[in-house]
Order: C-alpha cells, then sequence, then structure tokens
C-alpha cells in the first residue's frame, strides 16, 4: 500500500510543522477588536472572525498529506478548537463572566462530590450536517441565505445571522482557494521532492478552490470536505465538532461510483482511509498529560430507512484502523440484531486489535431511547457518537451533555447528612430539607428521600443551567456550523438559541453501581439484618469504617451487588433507573427541551469520588466511585462476570435513556477472549438491550510496571473511560485508578 | 459411600463465563465430593461431600448447598444466548460429578432438550456403569490423565489407576469425544519414565478411538491458601521444570505426527 510509504514522512512533517503552535495571530484579532463596536451582536463579531480569517489567516499543507485541511488559527497544539480565532468570542470578557459566574455558583450551590461542572455550555461535542456540506457545499448553503434575505420577512437579529452565514460561505471559499494557491506554489518549490508529493499538490491544487465550495463529487473530495468542514468549524466557530461522523453510509456511493469508473482503485481508497484514521495522532502530542483529541469516527449501524450499513468501504475502514493501530480516533461502531455474524466478529476483532477506545453501540436501543425522547425516527437512526459516545443525531441536533456529571452516590449520602449543608440550602425546604435518620422506619422511606432529593437536585440544577444557558447566542454563536443543521437555516436561527431541530441539554450521571450497592447495604444491614441502627451505620460511615474492617469486608464481599445478577440487585437497579429515567423528565432546557437522561462517567468517578465521603457499599472515603452505568470495579470479581453483567441487563430498560448509557467491560489480556468469545458476548449484549459497550482488556503486571519505570514504557497504551491514552503520560491518579480496576479481573 | 440423591446435586460452586473448561463460553458446575485424594488438588473444598465451614477474611462461610434440578437448570438457561454464540455450554466439574450421576443424567436430559452443548470433567475413578447411565447426552469428556504408575497413582491420590484407564479406554471406544488432561507435578510424573510411560499409552489409547485435545497443566499453587480456610495442612509441592514441560510437548507432538490422520490439539496452559 502507497499508505506505509508516505506515513511516517507525515507524521515527522506534521510534528514539524504543529511544534511551532501556538502560531502568533495577534495582528489578526487587533483588526478584530478594531472593527467591534460596542454595541455589536455576538453573530457579527463572529462575522468579522470569518472576514479576517479570509483575509489574513495562512493556511498549511504538507507535502506527504493528500489532504488539505491545517489553518493557523492560533490554536495551542492540543486543543481541537475553541481556542484562537475561533475563541476570541469564548475568551471575551462576556462569556468568561458567565463562565465564571456559573462556576462559582454552582461551587456554592453544591457540597463537594455531587458535580463536576466545567462550563455553562457544552461547547465540544457536535456533530456537523454531513448530508448538507455533501450535497450543497457552503456555495450551496450560501445561495439558500441569500435567498432567505430576498424573499423572507426577517427580524434584524435574523439578518444579521444570515449575513454572518454567508460571510462563513465566503471565508470557506477563500481559504479553499489559499490551500489551491499554496499547493501551486509550492509545486515549484523544493517541498515538492517526490512523486507522491507532486501528485498530493497537483490534487490539492485542482481540488481546493473547487471543494468544499461546490459539492464534492468523487471520493476524495468527499472525504476531504468532511475534514476540511470539521476543521473550519472548529478553527473559526469556537465549538468543537467531534466526529468525522458515519464514514461508511455517506462516503459509500462516491467509493462505488469511483471503483466502478475506474476514477479510484481500491488500494488508493485505503491509503485515503488510512490517512484519515492517522491524522489525530500525527497531529496530536500525547507525550502531554490526558491528551484528549476529542475526534470520533462512526461505523455501521442502519441508514435512515432502517437497512444494515456493513459495506466494503465498512470491511476496508476496519482494515485501516487495524492496520494504523492509532491512539485516535475513538471508534463508534454501530450494532443491531440484524447485522451479521459475520460483521459482529469483524467488529470485535477491530476491538482487540487497535490501541483506540472502541464502543459498541446498540440501535435497537439507542433508536427507540431517542424517538422516545422525541426524535423522529429517521433524524434518530442517523445518530453518532460525539466527543467519546454521547449520542447526538447527526444534522438536527445540538446535543449539551457532557460538561455537567452528577455522582449518584453523592446523593445518598447527603440524605444520610454526610457533608450536606450547601445543598439543602440551595434547595428550598419544600423540597428537601435535612432529616431524622431515626423517623425512618423502613427502606422504602429512606428509597423515598433520596428519590425526592435526587428530583430537587436535578431540577434545581436544570434551572439554574438554563438561566445560564439563555445567554449562549450572544457570547459564543456558531452560525456556519449552524447552517449546517435542519431548522437552523430556515428558521435563520443559530444552534445557540436553540435554532436546530432538536436541542438537548443533559447531566451525564455516574455511579450508578455505588448507589444501588450502597442502597442494598443499608437495606440489609439496618433494616433486614438489623446489625444497625441508620444513625448507627451513619456514623460508621463518618468514621470511614475505622474500627469495623469487618463490617467494611462484610459489605463489600457479602451483600448482593450491582452487576451479580441476583434477583435482589437486579430489582433495586431497575426500580433506580426507572425512576432516575422519570425524574429527569421535570428538567427542562433553555430551550424549553425536556432532559435527555444519559449515563457517561469519562473519568469524572475518580475526581467525585474524592470528595465522596465513605459509602454503606463498603467503600472507603475518596476512594473512585463506580463508572457510569458500569457495576462497581472495588467489589471484585467473585460472583460478577462478563455473563452476570450482561445478563442483569434483562432487569433494565434503557430505552428510557436517550443520551444512552456506556457500560465499560475490563476483560484480563487473555487468549481465551477470542473474537468468537467476545462477539458473543456483544451479541448477547444487544439482544438483551444493553446500550453502548466498551472493551477494556490491559495486562496489568506490565502497567504496574510501567508505573515504577515508566521510561522503560514511552508507547504503552491504556484503555481509560471511552478514550485511549499513553500510559504513563497520565495522571497519577489515573493511573492508579486504572490499575486498582484491572486488578480485580485479572 | 455417601448416597447421592438425583433430586438434588451438592455442589460448592456454580461458575458462569468459564471460558477453559471446554469449547466457547460455559457455565461450570462444580460438584462437591471426591473419590480420589490427589496430594496436589488445588480445590480441597470439593473433597468432601459434606457441607463445610471455611473462614475468609473473618467470616465464616458454608462450603456447599444443595441445589434442585429446576433451580439449577434456570441458572443454566441465563446464559444459554453466549453458548449458541460461542460455541460454548454447560461443563460439570468437581470434586468428581460422576459421583452424582443420577441428578446430572436428570439435568443432561434438561440441556439435550434445550440443544445445549454438555461436557463432564472427571478424574475417572467411578463404575463405568454411571457413565453409561449418561453417555447419550454428553458431548465432550474432560479426562484427567494423572499417573501411570499403579502404585504411585496409589500412593499420590489415595487410589488404583486401574478403573480409571479401563473408563478412559471405555469411553474412546463407545467414540466419545474425550479432551485428555494432564496435570504434571514435580517429584510426581515428571521423570524420563513418567514421560515414556505416558507416551506408550497415550499410543495405545489412539487404537481405540479418537482423541479431540491433549491439555498439559502444570502444577500451580494458586488454590493452596483455600487449605488454610478450611483449617487444613496445605500441601507442598512445585511446578515442574521447562524443560520437562517442553519434553512432555515434544513427544506428544511427535507421537500425533506419526499419526497423522488422528487430529488432535496440543496446548499447555501456564
Ligand atoms: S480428582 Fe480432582 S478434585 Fe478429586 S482430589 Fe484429585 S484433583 Fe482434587
Amino acid at each position: 500500500m502507497d499508505f506505509d510509504s508516505y506515513k511516517d514522512a507525515m507524521y515527522n512533517e506534521m510534528n514539524a510543522w504543529y511544534k511551532t503552535y501556538p502560531t502568533d495571530i495577534s495582528e489578526l484579532t487587533k483588526i478584530i477588536d478594531q472593527k467591534i463596536s460596542s454595541d455589536q451582536s455576538g453573530y457579527e463579531i463572529r462575522g468579522h472572525i470569518y472576514d479576517v480569517a479570509a483575509d489574513m489567516m495562512e493556511v498549511k499543507l504538507f507535502p506527504h498529506c493528500p489532504f488539505y485541511f491545517e489553518m493557523a488559527s492560533g490554536r495551542n497544539r492540543n486543543i481541537w478548537g475553541m481556542e484562537g480565532l475561533g475563541g476570541y468570542l469564548k475568551n471575551s470578557k462576556a462569556y468568561q463572566d458567565l463562565r465564571h459566574g456559573y462556576l462559582s455558583d454552582a461551587e456554592t450551590m453544591w457540597d463537594k462530590g455531587m458535580f463536576i461542572i466545567n462550563d455553562f455550555v457544552d461547547n465540544d461535542h457536535h456533530a456537523m450536517g454531513i448530508d448538507v456540506i455533501l450535497e450543497k457545499g457552503f456555495k450551496g448553503i450560501m445561495e439558500e441565505a441569500l435567498s432567505l434575505l430576498d424573499n423572507k420577512v426577517l427580524s434584524d437579529e435574523q439578518k444579521h445571522w444570515l449575513n454572518t452565514v454567508i460571510k462563513g460561505c465566503q471565508c470557506a471559499k477563500a481559504l479553499g482557494e489559499k490551500f489551491s494557491n499554496q499547493a501551486e506554489a509550492f509545486l515549484k518549490s523544493e517541498l515538492c521532492n517526490t512523486e507522491l508529493s507532486k501528485k498530493f499538490f497537483e490534487r490539492i491544487k485542482n481540488t481546493a478552490s473547487r471543494v468544499p465550495w461546490n459539492a464534492p463529487s468523487t471520493f476524495y473530495e468527499a472525504i476531504n470536505s468532511l475534514i476540511f468542514a470539521r476543521e473550519m468549524f472548529n478553527s473559526l466557530d469556537g465549538v468543537g465538532i467531534c466526529t468525522y461522523g458515519r464514514l461508511d453510509k455517506v462516503l459509500l456511493p462516491y467509493y462505488l461510483q469511483d471503483i466502478e469508473t475506474g476514477a479510484i482503485t481500491q488500494e488508493e481508497a485505503y491509503d485515503l482511509c488510512a490517512t484519515l484514521i492517522s491524522l489525530t495522532d500525527a497531529r496530536w502530542d500525547y507525550s502531554q498529560n490526558q491528551v484528549e483529541t476529542s475526534t470520533t469516527i462512526c461505523l455501521g449501524g442502519l441508514d435512515s430507512s432502517g437497512n444494515v450499513i456493513d459495506n466494503p468501504l465498512t470491511r476496508l475502514i476496519f482494515q485501516a484502523i487495524v492496520d494504523c493501530n492509532t491512539l485516535n480516533p475513538k471508534i463508534n461502531i454501530r450494532v443491531t440484531d440484524q447485522h451479521s455474524q459475520g460483521f459482529y466478529d469483524a467488529a470485535v476483532h477491530v476491538s482487540r486489535n487497535t490501541r483506540s477506545s472502541v464502543s459498541f453501540l446498540n440501535d435497537e436501543v439507542i433508536v427507540p431511547a431517542m424517538v422516545n425522547g422525541g426524535l423522529e425516527k429517521t433524524h434518530a437512526l442517523n445518530y453518532v457518537g460525539g466527543g467519546c459516545q454521547e449520542v447526538v443525531a447527526e444534522g438536527t441536533q445540538v446535543s449539551s451533555r457532557a460538561c455537567w456529571y452528577l455522582n449518584l452516590s453523592r446523593v445518598l449520602t447527603a440524605v444520610l447528612g454526610q457533608n450536606s449543608s450547601k445543598t439543602y440550602q440551595t434547595l428550598d425546604s419544600s423540597s428537601a430539607h435535612p432529616i431524622e435518620l431515626k423517623d425512618l422506619k423502613t427502606f422504602d422511606e429512606l428509597y423515598r428521600e433520596v428519590i425526592s432529593m435526587l428530583t430537587a437536585v436535578s431540577v434545581k440544577f436544570s434551572e439554574h443551567l438554563a438561566s445560564y444557558q439563555q445567554h449562549w447566542k450572544k457570547v459564543n454563536p456558531a452560525p456556519l456550523y449552524s447552517s449546517t443543521l435542519l431548522s437552523c437555516l430556515k428558521s435563520a436561527t443559530d444552534m445557540s438559541a436553540g435554532g436546530a431541530k432538536y436541542t438537548s441539554t443533559t447531566f451525564a450521571t455516574g455511579a450508578f453501581g455505588t448507589l444501588v450497592d450502597s442502597l442494598l447495604g443499608i437495606k440489609h444491614i439496618v433494616f433486614d439484618e438489623k446489625r444497625l441502627s441508620l444513625s448507627e451505620f451513619v456514623e460508621v460511615l463518618n468514621s470511614n469504617f475505622e474500627n469495623h474492617t469487618l463490617l467494611q469486608k462484610y459489605l463489600i464481599s457479602e451483600i448482593p451487588y450491582f452487576g451479580d445478577d441476583s434477583e435482589e440487585s437486579n430489582e433495586m437497579a431497575a426500580r433506580l433507573m426507572k425512576d432516575i429515567e422519570l425524574l429527569q423528565k421535570e428538567c427542562r432546557n433553555f430551550a424549553d427541551a425536556q432532559y435527555h437522561p444519559t449515563f457517561y462517567s469519562y473519568h469524572t468517578n475518580i475526581y467525585l469520588g474524592m470528595d465522596t465521603p465513605a459509602t454503606a457499599d463498603g467503600r472507603l472515603a475518596g476512594r473512585p466511585v463506580s463508572r457510569s452505568v458500569s457495576p462497581s470495579d472495588y467489589k471484585g470479581n467473585n460472583r460478577r462476570n462478563p455473563a452476570t453483567d450482561i445478563h442483569a441487563l434483562k432487569a433494565l430498560d434503557y430505552k428510557g435513556f436517550p443520551g444512552a448509557a456506556i457500560q465499560y467491560m475490563t476483560l484480563p489480556i487473555a487468549n481465551e477472549q477470542s473474537d468468537t468469545i467476545l462477539s458473543a458476548v456483544l451479541q448477547t449484549f444487544v439482544e438483551n438491550g444493553g446500550s453502548i459497550l466498551e472493551y477494556q482488556f490491559n495486562d496489568v503486571e506490565i502497567l504496574k510496571k510501567a508505573q515504577e519505570n515508566p521510561e522503560n514504557f514511552p508507547e504503552l497504551s491504556v484503555r481509560v473511560c471511552g478514550f485511549s491514552a499513553k500510559f504513563t503520560a497520565l495522571d497519577k491518579t489515573v493511573q492508579q485508578e486504572v490499575i486498582e480496576r484491572l486488578s480485580q479481573v485479572a | 459411600m455417601a448416597s447421592f440423591s438425583s433430586e438434588t446435586a451438592r455442589l460448592f460452586d456454580i461458575q458462569r463465563y468459564s471460558v477453559g473448561d471446554g469449547p466457547g463460553i460455559r457455565t461450570t458446575v462444580f460438584f462437591k465430593g471426591c473419590s480420589l485424594r490427589c496430594s496436589w488438588c488445588h480445590n480441597p473444598e470439593a473433597l468432601s461431600h459434606k457441607i463445610q465451614v471455611m473462614n475468609k477474611e473473618g467470616f465464616d462461610k458454608k462450603v456447599g448447598f444443595d441445589i434442585t434440578s429446576y433451580d439449577l437448570m434456570s441458572t443454566l438457561l441465563k446464559d444459554i444466548s453466549l453458548y449458541k454464540k460461542s460455541g460454548g455450554g454447560v461443563t460439570f466439574s468437581g470434586g468428581e460429578p460422576m459421583l452424582q450421576a443420577a441428578f446430572i443424567r436428570k439435568t443432561l436430559i434438561g440441556l439435550k432438550e434445550e440443544n445445549i452443548n454438555t461436557a463432564i470433567d472427571t478424574a475417572g475413578n467411578v463404575p463405568f456403569s454411571s457413565y453409561e447411565s449418561i453417555l447419550d447426552w454428553v458431548d465432550l469428556f474432560l479426562f484427567d490423565l494423572k499417573i501411570l504408575s499403579p502404585q504411585k497413582h496409589h500412593l499420590y491420590t489415595g487410589a488404583s489407576n486401574q478403573l480409571i484407564l479401563s473408563n478412559l479406554e471405555n469411553l474412546l471406544k463407545h467414540r466419545k469425544k474425550v479432551e485428555i488432561r494432564m496435570p504434571i507435578v514435580k517429584g510426581l510424573n515428571d521423570s524420563i519414565d513418567d514421560i515414556d510411560n505416558t507416551i506408550s499409552y497415550l499410543s495405545k489409547l489412539l487404537e481405540f478411538g479418537e482423541i479431540n485435545r491433549i491439555k498439559v497443566l502444570p502444577y500451580h499453587s494458586l488454590g493452596q491458601f483455600k487449605y488454610a480456610e478450611l483449617g487444613f495442612k496445605s500441601p507442598n509441592h512445585e511446578a515442574p521444570d521447562a524443560d520437562i514441560l517442553a519434553e512432555y510437548e515434544h513427544r506428544i507432538s511427535h507421537l500425533f505426527t506419526k499419526n497423522r490422520d488422528k487430529k488432535v490439539e496440543l496446548s499447555t496452559i501456564n
């Protein structure tokens, strides 16, 4: 394959260039500063950004990369968007004041360990409207904007917005021309020193000024349109577009057509796919701590008519993923009960043979869940994973999910009066008030207190968040990105003003396992076995099990727990899950849409755990809480294994979770974990109604050695929670958590 | 000998997602009670048919429980999808499951009604009539071949190997699929004589029927702690040397290259 012949050169050229990041853009921002008058809207400021980018921003081609995309927007190397030129608005005083206001409110509102909150809007985790880009090009979008301006009665705000979209499209045209011109110049320079670089520059010279200004007409043009558009939104719109989308769906017609006409060979198509797969690793610097590339691709699943996607391009990309064995992009594979055994085996093979994080998303559950969340089925069928796996309907939905993480188990500790003063102060006494533990006579009474506290916390959180989110359009609109989303253009409304067909918000819930297990612990110790009164038990927890290690061990190893597939734990989990789903329906976002319940953790479970007191499942204070909706990792594996985990799913209803729910499955590295076995596990996961599954296998002994002598393991990678990283570059706390988690299954 | 019921079984564990006891994903059912007393046994809780008490991290835990065929079936059926999709099924192990053959027979029939693959992991020290009673419903026997010398066998397991070997031969003659499992313990069955005996016995076995697979299992001390938990003295054994294992493997592979028509898989678990 040709890719092998230029891969090293591409990596080296990119490394040399990105080392110089961030580039100096002070000349550009100075001009924007000058253009801004005091009463200008966010749309107009964004328009200045597009103008300045079109006039002055440099672009960069690499001799041994066939694609054109890199814009010297002044971002840092390891930031995918929202900085430099695109971050001009986000870094402005108006935005930062709101952000700081929101964060400091949140700090006074909630006791530590209840939430991890990053911002008041989720600027990341977006998915662009790929179909629009491929069908119309930016020229088509501009023409539509122009015709709306001509023919529709519009408010001033709408006019400003449409004019900004037009500027954005013109900017796309100008940038394309810059790439063409640069290619032409490079062709005559010493940079063009191999046959391949000549071929690449020639092609770019002839393509970039046309596409994506015009709609692409070849496989090469279509791939490059996706890369270019994503880069443009990330560099100039102040948002993170995380996903390249459903490659085997959107690129298939171009692939088939080019193969048939002989415009491309299968090998050439493979090379382009392998280059795309390798692009992220080549651009990022993984030696830095916790590098988050937020880059995903999506494969498989059903198309908008419900037909199975598993085609020659799917398999070609599978092959490229395995061959490239990169750390990124994250791979999201959509599976259904209609996919063949061969597809499952191949998909699992990918998961076992790449360092990237690979997730399996179950269409059979996620699509109906999204429909339950109010999406039309055709839109739901076009979902993709966002930054890691957070699902979002491509081209129709704007979702804010991965900015706020709620620790479910911390709600129980608050009910029990463990460090809960701020939270009670925040919730007015009508919705939740501190309880006398001795008044709780039955387990059900306690359970109801937990649910009403959780409801009160959720509703209060959503109201407070919405009060800030309503300012989104003023401080960080993204007109060009919005113009690719259904409804925004027609209604001349930015996505940040709720213009997209669906605007969804959620806090991601985690520590489900810790909460289920803690409830079971209290039920057994206090109400069933009557070993201690509830107050006495809470005292033990507050002492962090001091002098009660036997009780702690008893809780860990003798009480039913989530994932052991016992009737008792399954019932508790099912009841709690239903209640969590229902109570979140009382929450509404700034666009007056119902919350979309979801379970994610990322690695917040470690940090939330640090501020969580000892819990009634035997977990010590400060230790990580459980991840997302996965069973606890610290309960050992005496009674738990992939079979119990997956069978326990039968009791649970994930169709009420339109934001989906991720379950991690940690497996020891063992030769027995063959493709056939893991394929059977995955198929059964789908059959039993799971939402998202990620396999994580690592050799714990090697990780321990790497922790001791990091210098000997510079390349060792590990799947953390929805992302892969160089192990030795991870924060020490995360390293330790990964090792402890894996030790449980070794 | 204790009397065994066909209504309930006495088990000490049920292990779901078992991937080393036969093909695919399996549930392994561990029956309590054994007619041998191998000195290296790493399942001391399997030996006695009686319910025992083990002290685990400060708690007294009962070891052993009785279960009806109905309840066992409902646990086994939970993972039917995993069995079907992975080519797995159910394995009866122990202890010596064949001591509870009447119960097993009943459960096997139930499993076969669901078309589930079945395996029996046996040490072989029961009358052949017990095997005969279940032959029709068993897809695979995992059969231990421990020590060839009858005296040494008696010394280290408490019984002669005569009945065991004839059972193995009979199963092969009945055209049953058999996987042979050979535990190798330093000082017990790792001499050149032991290897010679084993190889000549294996070549004799090949005349009776087809051996599906041979697994060489070097001794490991993983189960040691359980002796202390049961209040017993731990045995003192060591793993065989690597060159002895290599010799076993080499000689076995050689044997099968000579008999090319007999397809066999050889694997060593470390
Ligand atoms: S046959 Fe198996 S269970 Fe019985 S004593 Fe020997 S090793 Fe232990």
